[in-house]
């Protein structure tokens, strides 16, 4: 109702100068489609984790950064976060150990996060929510962080990759 | 020195957490296929000061009662738009401020089906840990004759300090995707309004059960009151219902 009446007293201002020359009026119509949108953007594209003595001694590796989660919309939406594969990929080092190979079952719950100063909890493929129900708007973080467990007698020398996904959609 | 060694690093640190590395934009995020629509049109958009490589696929989805999104292979639940739904071209690398256009098709069903396309990025030969992101348009072949049918199967209210927590829970009964939207309405005794709370549209997939907590200001003065959901479906009719709950005195015992 507000729309109409809004579209009744634009019409009439713009249909004012036509009433002095009553041969030349015309008629505009203003018609606007907004579709839905969403933006996304994280402020870390890699995270490093370095297997020192002091991470093994404390049974993990901080990451070498956090990541800040932007995102916008007009419509609700929410944004979750999973692994990519249930293990990380390893590759052995150079030259490659016969005893000691990389290990090939290193689960990505190894991999924990933590929102703010929630919980630590380990990531998996199943998709676990970090923004639930976004009104329409702009908005920064939540700030996640990143831990990989790390133990003696499994993890062995090796470079491993997992991947973290960042997923967004409309409510 | 070592303080700034120890501070170079943290400067480093703190660059590298700054700007987004990554971010871009995607339109339309919601695509019904209905009235014979078979093809539409998804606009992506770098927003970041980089280059990105994006790859575009399909997948599935579903949506639980809380609203929280799973993610499968395509083919994976019951109502996929498996064979039906497709995407091209399957990747793109977009310079600063470039966009692309994708067209997404479904092919006519039998039955109505709903699934997701998904764009994103990430450093995709990256070693280590990467961080990927993606946004997914959700895309439903909705066939011919596909009813709208919804209902409010619960409504609770509860006050407490100034704020009346209302649960909604809404049964899709019917084989349309819906979007109900509307209002809380906080109502005297008398009927009369004393507050209305918008509700923001939400997806009620079908056969699906949403359940909404919202949270509105609680009416300033102690009494009896009702909390009035009313949602519009995209049908004819409204859906609605309500639940009492009283606000107490001060000092005296919360209660519902």
């Amino acid at each position: 109702m507000l729309k109409s009446l809004a579209l009744a007293a634009f019409a009439l201002v713009l249909a004012a100068p036509a009433m002095a020359q009553p041969n030349t009026s015309a008629s505009v119509t203003a018609t606007l489609t907004i579709p839905t949108i969403l933006h996304i953007g994280v402020s870390s594209s890699a995270v490093a984790f370095t297997g020192n003595y002091a991470a093994y001694e404390s049974g993990y590796a901080s990451g070498s950064a956090t990541t800040t989660v932007g995102h916008r919309g007009n419509v609700r939406h929410s944004v979750s976060l999973a692994s990519t594969a249930a293990t990380f990929t390893a590759t052995n080092p150079t030259p490659t150990s016969t005893t000691d190979p990389a290990r090939t079952n290193k689960p990505a719950s190894d991999l924990t996060y933590q929102v703010g100063s929630g919980a630590w909890t380990g990531v998996s493929t199943t998709a676990a929510t970090v923004v639930s129900g976004a009104s329409r708007g702009s908005h920064t973080g939540p700030t996640v962080g990143y831990r990989v467990a790390l133990a003696y007698a499994q993890d062995t020398p090796g470079t491993y990759t997992l991947g973290l996904t960042y997923t967004i959609a409309a409510d | 020195m070592l303080r700034s060694a120890t501070l170079a690093a943290a400067l480093v640190g703190a660059l590298l957490a700054g700007p987004a590395a990554a971010q871009f934009s995607v339109t339309p995020v919601l695509l019904p296929f209905e009235g014979g629509a078979t093809a539409a049109t998804v606009t992506v958009r770098n927003e970041a000061d980089r280059a990105l490589s994006f790859r575009f696929y399909t997948g599935d989805f579903e949506q639980d009662e809380a609203g929280q999104h799973d993610y499968f292979e395509l083919g994976t639940h019951r109502a996929s738009c498996a064979d039906r739904l497709a995407v091209v071209p399957d990747g793109a690398t977009l310079a600063p401020g470039e966009r692309r256009e994708l067209t997404v098709t479904m092919a006519p069903g039998a039955a109505t089906c709903w699934s997701g396309v998904f764009v994103e990025t990430r450093e995709w030969d990256a070693a280590g840990v990467s961080v990927g992101q993606r946004v997914m348009v959700k895309a439903y072949g909705v066939v011919d004759g596909a009813v709208g049918d919804a209902s409010v199967v619960a409504v609770e209210a509860t006050a407490s300090g100034d704020t009346v927590t209302v649960g909604v829970t809404v049964d899709n009964h019917g084989t349309r995707p819906l979007r109900p939207q509307g209002v809380v309405e906080v109502r005297a005794l008398d009927g009369s309004t004393v507050s209305s709370h918008a509700v923001e549209p939400f997806s009620l997939l079908p056969g699906h059960r949403r359940r909404l907590s919202l949270e509105v200001p609680a009416p300033a003065t102690p009494g009896r009151y009702l909390a009035v959901p009313i949602l519009d479906i995209g049908t004819d009719d409204l859906i609605g219902g309500q639940a009492g709950f009283r606000v107490p005195a001060p000092g005296a015992d919360e209660g519902g």
